[in-house]
């Protein structure tokens, strides 16, 4: 029996929301799930003891784990392999990034500071690995874990008067060359987890709408936002991750190899 | 008895009196400007890596210095100072000879084409007139092409706006090629390397050159902006490494000679030109090596503050805090001891590049 964590901030809980398809599927695997919405998550960290928890110090958080029902602390080496869901890696600044810079190769763009590919890749990195240095720091990560950012938010955000509009995604989407900027912006984060040693599988390309973009049809409140998405997609989200992680029956490491 | 001429001079003039009884630190009347430059004197920056800290300085200290290339807002300042941007008034890279400078002018200015503009390594290609502005190049020859169209924009608006350019002459070894006399800030395989059939070599400015240089140079800033003045300083680090087959000390000594004169030479000959003593401040005896970080080539952030301060005194504008030592350069000076980032000449010495080239 694989022991698997899947750990992270609301977007983690799409793979919740579809723990009664993966388990029906994966008999084999123990599963558990330990998050915490986006900001308590982004405050809770290990501590000496090895115990990832949220802030002790923030009610706030304490009252969204209460609220969320998670277990008050969480012994990360109790399992064998580990998904960390919804990192964001910085995606607003990424966006921003992305308006005001654009690598001469792929042509000017009107508005648009031109700049070597490089630059924009040096720029992507930094955020990437600002990201994963404020994750490290308050949970080292070892080899056992697999990230996968947060999804993209749904195509319903670039309709504009829709209250689920969002003028920054929606104005990287509609790029020219959106799609090769969201290569760009996914080979840093695929390097920046393996400068950390640390495995990422990219959102599964199947619930895009297009680049940077996710297919409505994966929202899952979309009378809450455009952000969040359901159990479909964490389906296929967890199938990714078991796609990139090395979790074959083999590969765990609770079965002792006799002669 | 009739007195000797150096009878009765002014306490500047005697070196026990003016050097030797002071710290390197307090030296008193050392620098009389020949013209002000005020808090709203539109200055354009451009030089060696030592003109990095006069830049950096100029702009802490809320002079009006011209950058007509910022780095973007949303861009980390990490990396936008490792891209030369903030670094001088354009995202030239280190200008280290006059012909340097005189040759982007005239770039700009529609005068000049340079041979062999675009450079290769691995794959990737690199504007070879500011390798080091992009150092891991762009993705393509179109790319690097039209950001030197964009380059070569701000810099024409920025030589537009100057009322005052510093110009700290940096060496006097350059990299030519032979058929155009184009020069270049690295020689081929530091950085990059030129296309095949390009004939770039070793080049050694003498006194009278470099005095023609800024003459030039001078001239054809005055066609834009007739009362321009030049203030000139020499960078005071020695030769990262020297390609004149003499030793490294002495091929030092002859760069900085050479350098040095010529700047007195054209103070001497033009009220336009002025020179700052940057170079004494830090070499000074009296500071017995202090000013140098332990490398013995870089500027320790207590020198450079001390160099500013002078500057500023002088000029009667308010002195930089003690914060130059939290300047970007100067915190990446004193901590890694080179500051290989951001000068071109760092990656003559093979030991100091960061990774094989």
């Amino acid at each position: 029996m694989t022991r698997l964590l899947i750990l992270g901030n609301s977007h983690a809980a799409a793979l919740r929301r579809a723990f009664p398809a993966i388990t029906a599927a994966h008999p084999d695997m123990d599963l558990c799930f330990w998050g915490l919405p986006g900001g308590a998550f982004a405050k809770a960290r290990t501590g000496p003891d090895g115990l990832l928890r949220p802030d002790p110090t923030d009610r706030i958080s304490l009252r969204k784990a209460a609220h969320w029902g998670i277990a008050p602390e969480i012994d990360l080496t109790a399992f064998d392999q580990i998904f960390l869901v919804g990192l964001r890696f910085n995606l607003q600044r990424v966006h921003s990034l992305l308006h005001a810079l654009q690598p001469l190769d792929l042509g000017r763009r009107p508005g648009a500071l031109g700049v070597s590919d490089s630059l924009l890749r040096a720029a992507l990195r930094a955020e990437v690995d600002s990201c994963l240095a404020a994750q490290m720091d308050r949970t080292p990560l070892g080899p056992r874990v697999t990230l996968m950012p947060a999804p993209y938010p749904a195509a319903a955000v670039t309709q504009t008067g829709s209250p689920l509009y969002e003028p920054l995604t929606a104005g990287t989407a509609a790029l020219p060359d959106a799609a090769a900027l969201m290569a760009l912006y996914e080979a840093e984060i695929t390097a920046g987890a393996a400068r950390h040693g640390l495995r990422l599988a990219l959102q599964p390309r199947a619930t895009l709408a297009t680049a940077f973009l996710s297919a409505d049809r994966y929202l899952d409140d979309p009378t809450r936002d455009g952000r969040h998405l359901n159990a479909d997609y964490g389906r296929l989200a967890f199938r990714a991750l078991l796609d990139a992680a090395p979790l074959s029956p083999s590969a765990a490491p609770a079965a002792p190899i006799t002669a | 008895m009739a007195g000797s001429p150096y009878d009765g001079l002014p306490d500047r003039a005697y070196w026990r009196k003016a050097v030797a009884a002071r710290g390197p630190g307090r030296l008193r009347d050392l620098y009389r400007p020949r013209f002000a430059i005020g808090p709203d004197t539109p200055i354009l920056t451009a030089g060696s890596c030592f003109a990095q800290h006069v830049h950096r300085a100029l702009k802490g200290a809320g002079l009006a210095v011209i950058e007509t290339e910022p780095a973007p807002a949303c861009l980390d300042p990490a990396v936008a100072a490792r891209f030369f941007y903030g670094t001088f008034s354009a995202r030239y890279g280190n200008l280290y000879t006059p012909r340097h400078l005189l040759q982007l002018l005239r770039e700009a200015a529609g005068d000049h084409r340079p041979a062999h503009p675009i450079w290769q390594r691995d794959g990737r290609f690199f504007d070879a007139l500011r390798p080091n502005t992009d150092p891991e190049g762009h993705a393509s020859a179109t790319s690097v092409a039209l950001a030197r169209a964009d380059h070569l924009a701000a810099v024409r608006a920025a030589v537009a706006q100057a009322r005052v350019v510093i110009f700290t002459l940096g060496l006097t070894e350059t990299w030519a090629d032979r058929a155009s006399g184009t020069v270049y800030p690295t020689a081929p395989g530091v950085l990059a390397v030129p296309p095949e059939g390009a004939d770039i070599g070793f080049l050694a400015l003498g006194h009278d050159a470099i005095t023609a240089d800024l003459r030039a140079l001078l001239a054809l800033l005055r066609t834009q902006t007739p009362d321009i003045k030049l203030l000139l300083t020499v960078a005071p680090g020695p030769l990262v490494a020297t390609a004149s087959d003499d030793h490294v000390l002495p091929a030092s000594t002859a760069c900085k000679a050479i350098l040095r004169a010529a700047a007195a030479t054209l103070v001497a000959e033009d009220p336009g030109v002025d020179y700052f003593p940057s170079y004494e401040i830090i070499t000074n005896p009296a500071a017995r090596g202090g000013f140098f970080q332990p490398n013995l080539r870089h500027p320790t952030p207590k020198g450079i503050s001390v160099v500013m301060k002078q500057f500023m005194a002088a000029h009667a504008l308010a002195a930089p805090t003690e914060a130059l030592a939290d300047l970007p350069g100067a915190a990446a000076t004193a901590d890694a001891g080179d500051d290989a980032a951001l000068c071109d000449e760092q990656l003559n010495d093979p030991s100091l590049r960061a990774g094989p080239r």
